[in-house]
């Protein structure tokens, strides 16, 4: 129920993008949409190593203080699952190349805490949350990640309705779930069919059979940006392409409102994605 | 649906197995089955749900007398909606209103005898809110005032009357006198349905207050629907549709499909009438945390909330039966979800209305004592014209003449019964108010109320007669156990 | 508003008291309302199905509008590996009693006339499945030497040798095998999903009639079944086992709650379908006006079936689940788990929440299995 965008650089080894800063743009003009919460995940391979990062929220009396782990790829189950077993604590990301910054309020507070234009990287989504049916919490907010894969981000507008049958029926599978958010089950979702074939548009369209509402979400993982919208198309989606000038590389951008891609320049192009059918742009 | 006499039959043989049969069998069930199986279509029902526990009578307000040899009168028993955002208020003199009761649904002579009615206690000095339900307003409703019709066009104007001369004749109320008629004395709530039964924005400028009517607890998450059968040529006018066709209202407005959606329509409409108008947005009880939720977020001045057994004109029968939480087990969720909302806001006037099975002083009272500001009354209204309850308000054979045409309605017999009912029931509140030693109405406290069952107390969170609450009854039971299960202490 | 025709009755004289006579009342409308259910007591007991009711979609979900979305009614019977048979309404007629030669034309006719109008539903019977049906025909069998055309077999659960007989059918018939269980049905469901089976059919009002389901309702059965069946399918994805509830359902009201709570198909009581479009609407009996009577109830039975996940935000029927019901009777919410309407928590839970309280107070140590005991005791405790 909120605002979302997404981009993604085409051809990003040429120069150096500042997608933090084409986020920033997008989410203030969609501020509008929403107001209780706002996040990032930014792509960016160089900072690609061997440990992974694990983020979590401490709840400190009613705050939330985000803690940092790193850990050895071999480490990570172990470290997840005390993560899992402490009722203090609400799992945030597992994170590799990717970073994800969420706070409670507006998209100008997070860039003056976390200084978002600065990030730079090859595609990132973001997202402005009105809560409908979960509490106003920093675990609440987007982008949702996951403890299956790591370096997968999901950012949504709209509602799952059969979010209960599609959580219980993945918790039977064995997957843990951290939060109340019907949006935390298409990440879980999406992450655990990847597990299981590797295929980012085959896991998007199997999401679109199983899940119920009206929907549109972007969906990042390494390697791919997809936007995907629900099957009668009910929820907004546009897409839009900025070829580039000299200063900086071309691009396609994504998000709810149009005036979101105008700020950006990212007119070229411009379609609505098909219902029920996913839109996936791959890093080249 | 039109009741066929094939149907009137079939009813009548059923009725006769099911009395030979003891009445093992659910009649009502083998009623619309028989409906079912000669039409194929799906069944329709009307007024309130069948409510097994409906916790109003589990619910008992401690000492209070309702008649009483004192004179309590100067119980403040008025009721403001607005001034959240808006810059108008409505100031109404009894905390309940009329439900919206669309113009199609209840035939024009019950209609116009609330008119009647309520012009006639606002020269009695007592002024009660009308709803005019998802049907449109009648041209006496639009412009009922001097400043209403000071801008009209003589073309305009005259088109008005010719249309009101048309309803008049139909009805064969000609005798009504068309200056008396246009004449509005009480405030007037327009509904803003997903149906958008209206003809120009005169609907929502001439208002007192805009209501958004998203669900009602009929037929929560189904659109507002009246039969074939009742969409008369005249009402298919005043709503801008084809006669004779059933009027399928959307199931949800076709611009808000969320929380957003409505703070955009909501500013749309504030626009539109230069902030001035109070606006509600009324649902059906239901999802209530975070329906209730969204609500307090999307400059509403106020919500209204029907609960499951509020009546309608017509409804699906099993999304009538099957959809939505009772009034009683609706507060608890609506007190806590505002009580979090003002932690972090400052209080603003923001006022919620609650309907759904409320037609007495004793239900107003143990409604507002567990958290509404007011209460709308729908059936109730339609008892005080003679309704009596067969629940056929979707066919055309209403044996009040309330929502059918085949009987007449006496409109001077209902409009005395609808004023003495309203006076009444507004002394009622002042001496149930007055004895328990309140001054105003709003002042009455959850701890005037007494439960008498475990259920309705956990549902309603009030205590039982001797001051204990459902989590000691409980822990009494725990003691009760203990000693037959081997325990230690540390 | 009150069915009762003596609580309409007295609500009415009480408006008409206030109308008519311009005094004020001297008695209260809810204490005589109280008086009347109180003498009634349990005379005319309600059905705990009355007090189920779904929550509907409004702003926190938008709801669905059947004239607009396509809402999907489609069920598939058969797991992975096994001849799936498709039911366009998740309904099978399901009699076991003998039917006169009229009343199978009759059927037999209203099925395919569905079946052409897109509205497949499926027949459970005894009898032997008709030459020239388009509809899926499950056949109850007991002996497994005598497997007829039929789509898929229905066969009754005596004991636990019915897995070799499963296994003996499995080599030859490649539809869906269902059991209909009886209600010591925990002991051997996992038995019998392991050997293949793909449904599992529950009579509740036959479970309900034994010992150990006594005074208890049909909703506590398809709670129980269904949590049985999650449980086979602990740590991976269902393939495609179904749960038929029959029995106690005979109206869409209780489809929608039985598949609400768990189950995925109904047994629409054939008898009973039979009996309330055609003998009792009719002098004689008329096959082709009885078939065009059960398919007119179907069809509208399917719209109404179309329209309640819509209202409640669901553009799939299978969607809807344990947690968009609530219920306002204790009893209910015990048997079946269902959360309790406004508070939204199970009457257990409640419970539990005022004895961990108890238990921190008093500083006494009460391990999990007391726990659970003093809350079973004390949930059945009349109140």
């Amino acid at each position: 129920m909120c605002g979302i965008c997404g981009i993604m650089i085409d051809n990003a080894e040429l120069r150096h993008p500042h997608v933090g800063s084409l986020l920033q743009d997008m989410m203030e003009s969609q501020q509008i949409r929403a107001q209780d919460g706002a996040g990032v995940a930014i792509f960016n391979k160089t900072n690609a190593s061997d440990t992974f990062r694990i983020k979590s929220f401490r709840n400190n009396e009613g705050d939330y203080i985000v803690n940092e782990t790193s850990s050895s790829q071999e480490k990570v189950d172990e470290n997840l699952m005390n993560l899992f077993g402490n009722d203090d604590c609400t799992f945030f990301s597992l994170e590799n190349e990717m970073t994800i910054v969420k706070e409670v309020g507006l998209a100008k507070d997070l860039d003056k805490k976390y200084n978002i234009r600065k990030m730079v990287g090859s595609h990132g989504i973001g997202h402005l949350r009105i809560a409908t049916s979960s509490r106003v919490t920093p675990y609440n907010t987007h982008p949702f990640s996951t403890t299956i894969l790591p370096d997968i981000a999901i950012v949504h507008n709209g509602e799952i309705t059969n979010y209960n049958m599609l959580r219980n029926s993945l918790e039977l599978e064995g997957y843990n779930f951290y939060t109340h958010s019907d949006s935390e089950v298409i990440a879980v979702f999406f992450a655990s069919r990847l597990l299981k074939h590797g295929n980012v548009e085959r896991a998007h369209r199997e999401f679109i059979a199983k899940a119920d509402g009206p929907f549109t979400y972007i969906a990042a993982t390494p390697d791919s940006l997809a936007i995907v919208r629900d099957k009668f198309g009910t929820r907004k989606g546009i897409v839009g392409y900025n070829p580039g000038t000299e200063e900086h590389p071309p691009f396609w951008a994504m998000a709810t409102d149009l005036s979101a891609l105008d700020v950006i320049g990212a007119t070229a192009k411009i379609e609505t994605p098909h219902p029920g059918k996913p839109k996936i742009f791959f890093r080249n | 649906m039109p009741l066929s006499k094939d149907i009137l039959n079939l009813r009548w043989n059923m009725e006769k197995i099911a009395r030979k049969d003891g009445h093992k069998t659910n009649l009502k069930n083998l009623l619309l089955d028989a409906e079912k199986a000669t039409n194929g279509l799906v069944p329709y029902a009307s007024l309130g749900a069948h409510v097994p526990n409906d916790y109003f009578s589990n619910i008992k307000i401690k000492d209070a007398k309702l008649n009483t040899s004192q004179n309590y009168s100067d119980v403040d028993t008025s009721l403001t909606i607005g001034g959240r955002y808006s810059k108008n208020i409505i100031k109404t003199d009894v905390p309940f209103s009329v439900a919206g009761m669309s113009y199609g649904s209840v035939k024009l002579p019950a209609k116009i005898a609330l008119h009647f009615a309520l012009n006639k206690l606002a020269e009695n000095g007592i002024k009660v809110l009308m709803n005019t339900g998802e049907g449109g307003a009648l041209p006496w409703e639009i412009y009922g005032s001097e400043k209403s019709r000071e801008n009209l066009s003589k073309n305009h104007w005259n088109s008005i009357l010719e249309y009101t001369n048309k309803l008049l004749k139909d009805s064969h109320l000609e005798d009504i006198c068309i200056d008396e008629l246009f004449q509005r004395k009480y405030p007037l709530v327009v509904q803003y349905a997903s149906g958008r039964f209206w003809k120009d924005p005169s609907y929502l400028l001439n208002a007192d207050g805009i209501e958004i009517k998203i669900g009602q607890g009929a037929k929560i998450g189904h659109g507002g629907l009246l039969p074939g059968s009742k969409v008369t040529e005249l009402v298919a006018e005043n709503r801008g549709i084809l006669p004779n066709k059933p009027a399928h209202s959307p199931s949800r407005h076709l611009d808000i499909l969320g929380p957003e959606d409505l703070v955009a329509k909501i500013l749309e409409i504030r626009e539109l009438t230069e902030w001035k108008i109070p606006i509600i947005v009324k649902i059906g009880a239901s999802r209530i945390y975070d329906d209730m939720e969204i609500i307090l977020k999307s400059y509403a001045d106020c919500a209204t909330v029907d609960g499951v057994s509020g009546g309608t004109g017509a409804a699906p029968f099993e999304v009538r039966e099957d959809i939505g939480i009772n009034t009683i087990a609706s507060l608890f969720p609506l007190r806590n979800t505002i009580a979090d909302y003002y932690k972090t806001h400052d209080e603003d006037g923001f006022k919620l209305l609650v309907n759904g099975g409320i037609w007495d002083s004793e239900r107003i009272v143990k409604v507002m004592a567990l958290g509404a500001d007011g209460v709308g009354i729908g059936t109730g209204f339609l008892l005080a014209m003679g309704c009596t309850l067969i629940q056929e308000c979707h066919t055309d054979i209403c044996p009040a003449g309330i929502t059918g045409s085949h009987e007449k309605l006496d409109i001077e017999n209902s409009v005395e019964g609808i004023f003495n009912y309203i006076k009444t029931t507004k002394t009622e509140l002042e001496n149930i108010a007055g004895s328990l030693g309140r001054k105003n109405i709003k002042d009455l406290e959850m701890s005037d109320l007494v439960v008498n069952d475990m259920l309705t107390s956990i549902v309603s969170r009030l205590s039982f007669s001797n001051g204990d609450d459902y989590v000691m009854k409980i822990k009494q039971k725990i003691e009760n156990v203990m000693p037959f299960l081997n325990f230690q202490g540390e | 508003m009150i069915l009762r025709l003596n609580e309409k009755a007295v609500i009415r004289r009480s408006i008409l008291d206030l109308c008519k006579t311009d005094s004020i009342r001297k008695e209260s409308t809810d204490d005589a309302i109280r008086a009347i259910r109180e003498k009634r007591g349990t005379k005319y007991k309600e059905n705990l199905w009355d007090y189920v009711v779904a929550l509907g979609a409004q702003l926190s979900r938008p709801p669905f509008d059947p004239y607009r979305e396509k809402i999907k009614l489609k069920t598939e019977v058969g797991r992975k590996g096994t001849t799936k048979t498709i039911l366009k309404i998740p309904i099978l007629l399901y009699g076991e009693f003998n039917l006169s030669q009229s009343s199978q034309d009759a059927l037999n006719f209203a099925l395919n006339n569905l079946v052409d109008n897109n509205s497949t539903v499926g027949i459970i019977s005894k009898e032997e499945p008709y030459d020239e049906r388009k509809y899926p025909h499950f056949q109850i069998i007991n002996d497994v030497n005598k497997i007829s055309d039929s789509e898929g077999i229905v066969m009754q659960y005596d004991d636990i040798g019915i897995i070799e007989k499963i296994r003996k059918i499995r080599k030859e018939f490649w539809g869906p095998i269902i059991v209909e269980v009886d209600e010591n049905f925990s002991d051997y469901t996992h038995r019998l999903l392991a050997s293949g089976v793909d449904g599992i059919l529950v009579n509740t009002e036959k479970i309900t009639k034994s010992k150990k389901y006594v005074e208890k309702h049909a909703i506590s059965v398809i709670h129980d079944a269904r949590k049985i069946i999650n449980e086979f399918y602990q740590g991976k994805e269902n393939d495609g086992t179904c749960l038929i509830v029959a029995g106690d359902v005979d109206s869409t009201g209780k489809i929608i709650k039985s598949v609400g709570l768990g189950a995925d198909i109904v047994g629409y009581d054939l008898s009973l379908l039979i009996a309330k479009v055609g003998f009792y609407t009719e002098n004689f009996f008329d096959s082709i006006i009885t078939a065009e009577k059960i398919h007119n109830h179907m069809i509208a039975t399917k719209n109404e079936l179309i329209g309640i996940p819509a209202a409640l935000g669901y553009s799939n029927f299978h969607n809807m689940s344990p947690s968009d019901f609530r219920t306002s009777s204790l009893k209910a919410s015990l048997e079946g788990e269902i959360l309790l309407e406004g508070v939204n928590k199970t009457y257990k839970k409640i419970i539990e929440e005022v004895l961990d309280e108890y238990i921190d107070t008093k500083k006494i140590s009460v391990v999990q299995q007391q726990k659970q005991k003093i809350i079973e005791m004390i949930s059945l405790e009349e109140n």
